[in-house]
C-alpha cells in the first residue's frame, strides 16, 4: 500500500506491506535508526516517537496506519552542533549510560515538556513511566528534565 | 525482514472512512478484526496469538472521539484516547472515577493510542474501563449495519476477551449517568506502571443522608472477566456507613473473585490484594462524600 508521511519534516513517500511496523519503515526503510527496538512487547519505550505530535511506541503502530500524519522522531530534534535543550540537558546531568533508551525517553520528555512546562518530580516520573532504562537508576534522566525545564521556560 | 524481530502474519488493510463503510466491511470479510488503537491488538498480532485475515482500520471515520454531555448522560465516542478520557475537563467535573480509572492503564504512551471502546470490546479480563463501567451503570452501544441496540455494562462482558458483541457490530459509544449523589474512586494494584493489574477496584456509593442507598464493587483481573463484589456491597447497603462497616465488607470483598496464581502472585495474595484493594476504594469513596458534605 502507498503512504505519505511527513517525517521529521520531509515527506516521505514508499509502498509498503500493512504489516510493516512503524518502528521498522523508519529505521530500514529510511535509514533513521536513532529509534530503537528494545522489547518489541510494547513495554520499554526506546521505540517512542512523536505521531502528529503525541509520544506513542513506535513498534506498536502499522506503518500504514500512519498514513497522512507528521511523525518526529529523536533525528528532529536539534541538529548536529546544535542540540535540543532537551538532549544538552541530557548531556549535562549524565543522563545515559549505553543510550539505548536515550531516544525514548528524549521523546516522552518533549511531550511532557509541551504538556507541562515546569512539571514536578512526580509528573517527570509519571510521564517516563513507558520507559524503561537498565542503566541509570532514573535519577540523572528525572535531573535533566527538570534542567530542560528551567532552560527552556525559565524560572 | 530479519528474522529476529517480531512482526504479523500477513492481512489484507482496509480503511473505511465513514460507519457505513466499516459495517459494510464486517458484514462481508471472514476473519476480520477491528483496529482502533491497536495497542491490544498489534502486539497480538506481532506474538501471531491473533491472525486475522482482514484489518478494518476505523481511525480516519470522523467524530467518534467525543467526550459529551446529553442531558443527565455522559456520553463519548469509541475513539475517545484513553489520555484524553483522563485529562477531559468534563469528566473530571461529572464522573472523575472514569478519569482516575483512565490514568491506571498502561503508560502515557499507549494511552496516547488506546481507546475506549478497543478497552471494552477487546474485553481482556485485566482491563480497567469495563469495572468503572459496572461500578457507574454504564451502557455500550453497539452499532451495525441493521441499526444499533444499548447494552448495559452488566450484560457485556461474558468471558476473558468475550462479550455480546456479534461479529458485524462495533462498539460505537459509551453512555454513563451522571449522579453527584455518588462517590466513586478506582483503585489499581500494580507491580510497576505499565504492568497488567494485579487487581482493578471500581466502587460507587450513592448516599441518602447517611444512609448508604446504593455499593457497587466491581473487580478487574481476577477473575476469567470483570466481577462485581456483591457479598460486600450487601454489607454495606441500607446500613450507615462507618470505617468499621467499610473494613468488615472489605475482607469478604474477594468471595466472588477467582484470582488464578501466576507471576503476579499466588492465589492467596491476589486475594489479600483485593481486600486491601477494595477497603482502600472503599475508603477514598467515603473521603469524597465526607469532603462535599
Amino acid at each position: 500500500m502507498k503512504v505519505r508521511i511527513k517525517v521529521n519534516g520531509v515527506m516521505r513517500e514508499a509502498d509498503v506491506e500493512p504489516r510493516l511496523l512503524l518502528v521498522h519503515f523508519l529505521r530500514d526503510h529510511l535509514g533513521l535508526t536513532g529509534t530503537h527496538i528494545g522489547c518489541d512487547t510494547t513495554s520499554c519505550g526506546a521505540c517512542a516517537v512523536l505521531l502528529d505530535g503525541k509520544a506513542v511506541k513506535s513498534c506498536t503502530i502499522f506503518t500504514v496506519m500512519a498514513d497522512g500524519s507528521s511523525v518526529t522522531t529523536i533525528e528532529g530534534l536539534g541538529e548536529p552542533g546544535k542540540p535540543h535543550p532537551i538532549q544538552e540537558a541530557f548531556i549535562r546531568k549524565n543522563a545515559f549510560q549505553c543510550g539505548y533508551c536515550t531516544p525514548g525517553m528524549i521523546m516522552a520528555a518533549y511531550q511532557l515538556l509541551t504538556r507541562i512546562k515546569r512539571p514536578s518530580e512526580e509528573e517527570i516520573q509519571e510521564a517516563l513511566s513507558g520507559n524503561i532504562c537498565r542503566c541509570t537508576g532514573y535519577k540523572s534522566i528525572v535531573d535533566a528534565i527538570k534542567l530542560a525545564s528551567k532552560n527552556m521556560y525559565g524560572k | 525482514m530479519r528474522s529476529w524481530v517480531l512482526f504479523p502474519k500477513e492481512f489484507v488493510y482496509h480503511r473505511p472512512n465513514t460507519l457505513d463503510e466499516a459495517f459494510e466491511l464486517l458484514e462481508t470479510l471472514k476473519n476480520c478484526k477491528i483496529i482502533a488503537g491497536g495497542q491490544s491488538l498489534i502486539p497480538l498480532m506481532k506474538l501471531r496469538l491473533a491472525e486475522p485475515s482482514h484489518i478494518i482500520d476505523i481511525n480516519r471515520i470522523p467524530n467518534l472521539d467525543y467526550i459529551r454531555q446529553v442531558n443527565n448522560e455522559l456520553r463519548i465516542g469509541c475513539l475517545a484516547r484513553i489520555s484524553d478520557i483522563e485529562n477531559s475537563d468534563l469528566i473530571r467535573r461529572t464522573c472523575p472515577m472514569l478519569s482516575e480509572c483512565a490514568s491506571t492503564i498502561a503508560d502515557p504512551l499507549v494511552r496516547n493510542m488506546g481507546t475506549i471502546g478497543g478497552n471494552i470490546a477487546h474485553a481482556d479480563p485485566n482491563n480497567d474501563v469495563p469495572a468503572a463501567l459496572l461500578a457507574l451503570d454504564g451502557k455500550i452501544v453497539a452499532a451495525s449495519k441493521a441499526g444499533f441496540r444499548i447494552i448495559d455494562a452488566d450484560d457485556f462482558f461474558l468471558d476473558a476477551f468475550t462479550t455480546v458483541l456479534r461479529p458485524n457490530e462495533i462498539v460505537k459509544e459509551v453512555r454513563i449517568p451522571i449522579n453527584q449523589n455518588r462517590a466513586c474512586s478506582y483503585v489499581k494494584v500494580e507491580r510497576n506502571y505499565g504492568d497488567y493489574g494485579i487487581v482493578g477496584v471500581a466502587v460507587a456509593i450513592t448516599l441518602n443522608g447517611d444512609i448508604c442507598e446504593r455499593c457497587i464493587i466491581a473487580l478487574a483481573g481476577v477473575s476469567s472477566k470483570v466481577t462485581k463484589a456483591y457479598e460486600a456491597s450487601k454489607m454495606i447497603e441500607g446500613k450507615k456507613i462507618t470505617t468499621m462497616l467499610i473494613k468488615k465488607a472489605s475482607d469478604i470483598a474477594d468471595t466472588e473473585a477467582k484470582p488464578v496464581s501466576d507471576i503476579r502472585g499466588s492465589e492467596e495474595f491476589k486475594r489479600r490484594m483485593i481486600r486491601m484493594a477494595v477497603l482502600k476504594a472503599l475508603t477514598q469513596a467515603l473521603k469524597r462524600i465526607r469532603k462535599s458534605a
